[in-house]
């Protein structure tokens, strides 16, 4: 036994779900006019500006298996392999191929070709369309009320479930976040609901009482505690958490942080802060350092989890009562992604084995 | 004409890999040095044996192993501390007993601890200056080192003597 008991056939089923999920690849500014490669799900993809439009298409050249994501766009509009030169254009068709220049064209000489999509400062891509659920919300970004800065990307070696359910978690704050987020002399969490809907999970969460003052450090004395409101968390199907911690005065504090599950053991986060308050950029730094606090601790112990995947099996770990119910919820949900991707298995075996 | 195994063409050596599998499982009758008892001090230390991830700490005066996995959640107990001979996991801060029971859920107000909450125990023993492990009922003591070795022996080039070896804790392994 070197970790709990992981359904494996289960496992599988979910990341053939998740296939028809859109996920986050990159942040939408890194990807200026060449082609870049991402990986999701386990497969390597390349996206690519072609004609002002996104594109995401499968890296790997029709002729040789070579990786498109090491080619050049042409006249604007054109993926151009870096090995032969053939041609691809934003629907992944081959259009040229330059060693035989009278030739027509095989219809087999196209690329797979995925949905792709801007939103919020990121690259989206769905691996088999039409995704299963609309783009998730990010409210304050470019609302003018809201200061929204960038939290650096970050890589945990553990399933993108593993470090969504961290995020949402609160028994975890007066142990892992000690004098930051919590205090383990009041470890309680208070009873909550949690409300589903068609893409999402909403409960509102939180410790009686935590250190000093939230979301900023300072030399506050950490062993004072004070009240605090309960966050307000929004599950979006299946990796992305909208947070928001509302604050005296009016102040509102909130985080938008999507995971792309890059295998099924490395997890890349990206993540956004927003706030209606303190919104000079000149204080931004201290956002993003505080951040890196909490997130180190996280990642110290998220990474231990074993197995690296979240179990879709909710008998496989032990979920106490009130406390756990998000969990248990969100658990469960994965576990119906799963089963429909077994029913779509029995529609189009065909399918199965990408 | 020489044998093939299995109907594979000879080559290197070739390993039967089902009979080494059930060997590494038997291996798990007999005790296994882990660590020099000298790097088990007050804080729970991590190892890891015949392919599994074990955590030891001193509870009670004596070292204790487990498998390094909190029931909860699967974190690495290895990652906590020791709190008045209680092992506590520093993710949610669940305490396991010196028999791998959970006493303590903190972020519930009371209430009873669910029999499931609680860990395997491994047998853990020191002699010889050294930390020893064996997972199931032993078919062996801990090896025996001519001219004693048990209590009070001396740990090689230290001259110092080692900590009390400590009998192996009955009732684990469950």
């Amino acid at each position: 036994v070197t970790r709990n008991q992981l359904d494996e056939a289960g496992e599988r089923l979910l990341y053939a779900g998740l296939r028809r999920y859109w996920h986050p690849v990159m942040l939408a500014d890194e990807l200026s006019d060449a082609p870049r490669a991402v990986t999701l799900l386990g497969g390597r993809v390349v996206v690519v500006r072609l004609g002002g439009t996104v594109v995401a298409l499968r890296d790997l050249c029709i002729h040789r298996g070579s990786a498109l994501s090491v080619g050049k766009v042409i006249d604007g509009d054109k993926l151009q392999c870096a090995y032969h030169g053939w041609t691809y254009d934003q629907e992944g068709r081959c259009l040229r191929i330059p060693a035989r220049p009278g030739m027509s064209i095989p219809a087999k000489a196209r690329v797979q070709r995925y949905d792709a999509a801007e939103h919020v400062g990121l690259i989206w891509v769905c691996l088999e369309g039409p995704p299963a659920m609309p783009l998730p919300e990010f409210p304050e970004y470019g609302d003018p009320a809201y200061h929204v800065i960038r939290i650096p990307t970050y890589d945990w070696r553990c399933g993108a479930a593993r470090r969504l359910e961290n995020f949402v978690d609160v028994a975890h704050l007066p142990f892992l976040h000690e004098g930051v987020l919590g205090d383990p002399r009041r470890p309680e969490v208070p009873r909550y609901q949690v409300t589903r809907d068609a893409n999402t999970l909403k409960f509102a969460a939180g410790l009686e009482v935590q250190p000093g003052n939230p979301y900023k450090r300072d030399d506050q004395d950490s062993s004072e505690l004070v009240p605090r409101e309960p966050i307000h968390y929004t599950i979006q199907m299946p990796f992305t958490v909208h947070l928001a911690q509302p604050l005296p005065d009016g102040k509102r504090y909130t985080l938008f942080m999507t995971a792309c599950p890059v295998t099924e053991k490395l997890t890349r986060t990206f993540s956004f802060g927003g706030r209606n308050y303190d919104k000079d950029p000149g204080r931004d730094a201290e956002y993003v350092d505080y951040q890196h606090v909490i997130l180190e601790q996280d990642r110290m112990v998220v990474e231990t989890q074993r197995p690296e995947e979240l179990p879709v099996d909710l008998a496989a770990e032990l979920h106490i009562g009130q406390v756990d119910r998000a969990s248990v919820d969100y658990r469960k949900w994965l576990a119906e992604i799963a089963r429909s991707a077994r029913q779509q298995d029995r529609k189009a075996p065909q399918t199965a084995a990408r | 004409m020489m044998q093939t195994i299995a109907g594979r063409p000879p080559g290197s050596n070739e390993l039967d890999t089902s009979g080494e599998a059930r060997l590494y499982f038997a291996m798990r009758h007999f005790w296994h040095p882990v660590m020099s008892s000298a790097d088990l001090g007050d804080e729970p230390a991590a190892a890891t044996l015949l392919g599994e991830r074990l955590v030891l700490a001193r509870l009670d005066g004596a070292p204790r192993c487990f498998p390094d996995l909190c029931v909860h959640r699967g974190s690495a107990l290895s990652m906590g501390w020791i709190e008045d001979g209680q092992l506590r996991c520093r993710y949610h801060g669940w305490t396991y007993g010196p028999d791998g029971v959970c006493t303590s859920i903190p972020a519930r107000f009371g209430g009873v601890i669910p029999n499931r909450a609680r860990i395997r125990s491994y047998l853990a023993a020191e002699r010889y200056g050294l930390v020893w492990v064996c997972h199931r009922p032993s078919l062996t003591g801990v090896p025996e080192v001519a001219g004693g070795g048990g209590q009070g022996a001396r740990r090689p080039g230290t001259g110092r003597p080692g900590r009390s070896g400590c009998r192996p804790q009955k009732g684990g392994d469950r």
